[in-house]
């Protein structure tokens, strides 16, 4: 036997063994009684006799089969009983021998003590598992975090938005208003009119309905509204001309003149209306006329409530997971500040610098919303209300720049390092989440810009973004 | 006879033009209307008016207006004209305003945009008897 002694002197780890093909043991090597604590004698009645009640006993029995009638196989684990009761595990490597004739003498085996060896292992995969597991946690935990993060994102909008609504519900009751008045004016104007008609057809002489044509066509329907000032300082002038002219009821005269818009073309006016009865001409006029000034004057107050919708419907709007597309910074800008006018109408003035050629930019339009939301409204409230917003733009190339710059009353320095910090707050427990500007910041990163401000205490706070434009 | 005068201050003009209308399509020719866009307006116009010799009776104006607030320019109208009924209409009820108008001004009514031609034709015309009766 060859290697023999070798084998041997590895005693505490292997053991060596022979048998013929009856299954008779040849030889067995002492060191079994090391391994097994089995004497050889006890060794050689067979050690299969040994073996546990085991899965892997029953692949290994199968092997040892094929291996005794003289085909090699590959090593093997077998599971077997010590003397002292503990469980062993062996691997074993059996070689078959033959004669010069070819004839299959014996079989020859090598077994290796590889229980510390199986056992390190089977500690390894249970760690792993366990390492597995802790991996499961973790990932559901982040996944947790982030849904959080979403709501988080999400209650920040609908406190914002809660901020904004009081001023929203103004701004959406004012055009009604408007529109519910206006619609009145329409049907009580037609009402009159349709009274005045009889007198008209029946009552006014060939020159008087003449008259009547005249002044209707000389009203100029392009002519822009004039503002409250402008319209006292012409209703005097054309009180006085109409005065002088020697009509009676010069003030409901002049009250039509102007509403009219006549107020350019008295003079004429006042040479055609010498007739019976001029103030009835003009008042039928304008009885018609109402209808078109009410009707521009419902267009209006709808234009304005649609901004105001439109503005809210792209607040709240939540485009996560959408792709980017392609934006006017400019358009996204002013409808933030439509849902403030509110705010800043008390006593803001705003100053836009916009630069004339700026390109469309790839970007998630509603989130930037969010960040020029939060940095007009941190502005208003720097401010107090009152004071001066400059929002600038400028096209620098491949980037676009806005900054939002307010005279309010600064960010002391020894918190300036913390602004971003999520859930750091200058507000009142119930004003503010504390993660408004940490949301501003993620959102510029998301869109690879770059966030800066610079601040004085006492004179102001400009927050400055750069974006890329594509 | 004396003119009469019933004098809107709001900064839309779209409540402007329509609410004006709408007082003189309900009262008809007996009385003046003016317009004013803010509260400094507004006192200018009483002044010019009163200077003409012109009654200002009513005043209808807005509470959230840049510059001066309607319950404060209110106020001040009080103080130098106490004889003129003050109406507050506005879309934001700020109750503290409200307050401030009815213990300061001698508010005579609030109403809410959007109003109705019927809740505006009573409170003016509640608001003229008053005066009536006091002469």
């Amino acid at each position: 036997m060859k290697y023999k002694q070798l084998i041997e002197s590895l005693k505490n780890e292997y053991f060596f063994y022979s048998h013929n093909i009856d299954g008779d043991y040849l030889y067995m090597s002492p060191s079994v009684k090391a391994i097994l604590g089995y004497d050889v004698e006890e060794a050689k009645l067979g050690l299969l006799k040994h073996m546990t009640d085991s899965k892997l006993n029953d692949k290994a029995k199968k092997t040892q089969k094929k291996s005794a009638t003289g085909v090699k196989q590959n090593t093997f684990h077998l599971e077997l009983f010590a003397k002292d009761g503990s469980i062993k595990v062996l691997a074993i490597t059996e070689s078959p021998l033959y004669n010069e004739t070819g004839e299959l003498i014996s079989i020859e085996g090598v077994a290796h003590d590889v229980t510390r060896h199986v056992e390190r292992e089977k500690t390894i995969r249970q760690q792993n598992d366990k390492l597995k597991q802790q991996t499961e946690e973790l990932e559901a935990t982040i996944a947790d975090l982030k849904q959080t993060q979403s709501q988080l994102v999400q209650s920040e909008k609908m406190r914002a938005l809660g901020n904004l609504i009081a001023g929203v519900a103004h701004e959406i009751n004012t055009p009604i208003g408007a529109i519910n008045a206006s619609i009145d004016n329409i049907s009580r104007s037609l009402d009159a009119a349709i009274e005045n008609l009889y007198i008209l057809f029946t009552r006014l002489s060939e020159h008087e309905l003449k008259v009547f044509l005249e002044v209707m066509n000389m009203i100029d329907r392009k002519k822009p509204p004039m503002v409250s000032k402008e319209k006292r300082y012409y209703k005097k002038l054309v009180k006085e001309k109409l005065d002088n002219a020697g009509f009676e009821d010069t003030y409901t005269m002049t009250d039509h003149v102007i509403y009219l818009n006549l107020y350019k073309t008295v003079d004429q006016i006042i040479a055609l209306l010498k007739v019976d009865n001029p103030e009835f001409i003009l008042k039928s006029i304008r009885d018609i006329y109402s209808v078109r000034k009410n009707a521009e004057n419902i267009k209006m107050a709808v234009e304005k409530a649609s901004k105001v919708v439109y503005a809210l419907k792209r607040f709240t709007h939540k485009d996560q997971g959408m792709a980017k597309e392609l934006s006017n910074l400019k358009e996204n800008i002013d409808m933030v500040l439509t849902l403030h006018h509110n705010r800043i109408k008390q006593g803001i003035d705003v100053i836009q610098n916009y630069d004339d050629d700026l390109p469309l930019i790839s970007c998630y339009p509603d989130e930037l919303v969010q960040v020029w939301n939060n940095l007009v409204s941190n502005a208003i409230q720097a401010m107090n209300n009152k004071g001066q917003l400059t929002i600038t733009i400028k096209n620098l190339g491949e980037r676009i720049q806005v900054s939002i710059a307010d005279t309010g009353c600064g960010i002391p320095e020894k918190i300036q390092q913390k602004i971003f910090e999520p859930f750091f707050t200058t507000k009142k427990a119930g004003e503010g989440t504390g993660i408004g500007l940490e949301l501003v910041s993620k959102i510029i990163e998301k869109h690879r810009g770059n966030l800066e401000f610079e601040s004085k205490v006492g004179e102001g706070t400009t927050f400055t973004v750069t974006l890329p434009v594509n | 006879m004396k003119k009469k005068a019933i004098v809107c201050v709001d900064d839309e003009s779209i409540i402007l033009d329509s609410l004006g209308e709408q007082i003189k399509n309900i009262f008809g020719d007996e009385y003046l209307y003016e317009a004013a866009e803010n509260a400094e307006e507004g006192l200018e116009v009483i002044e010019e008016l009163t200077e003409e010799e012109v009654d200002v009776l009513v005043i209808v104006s807005d509470w959230l207006m840049p510059g001066k607030k309607g319950d404060e320019f209110l106020i001040e109208v009080h103080k130098k004209f106490p004889k003129i009924v003050k109406v507050m209409l506005t879309g934001q009820a700020d109750e503290a305003a409200i307050n401030n108008a009815i213990k300061n001004a001698e508010l005579h009514a609030y109403i809410s945009k959007p109003w109705s031609a019927e809740d505006l034709e009573k409170v003016i015309k509640t608001g003229l008897s008053k005066i009536e009766n006091q002469e």
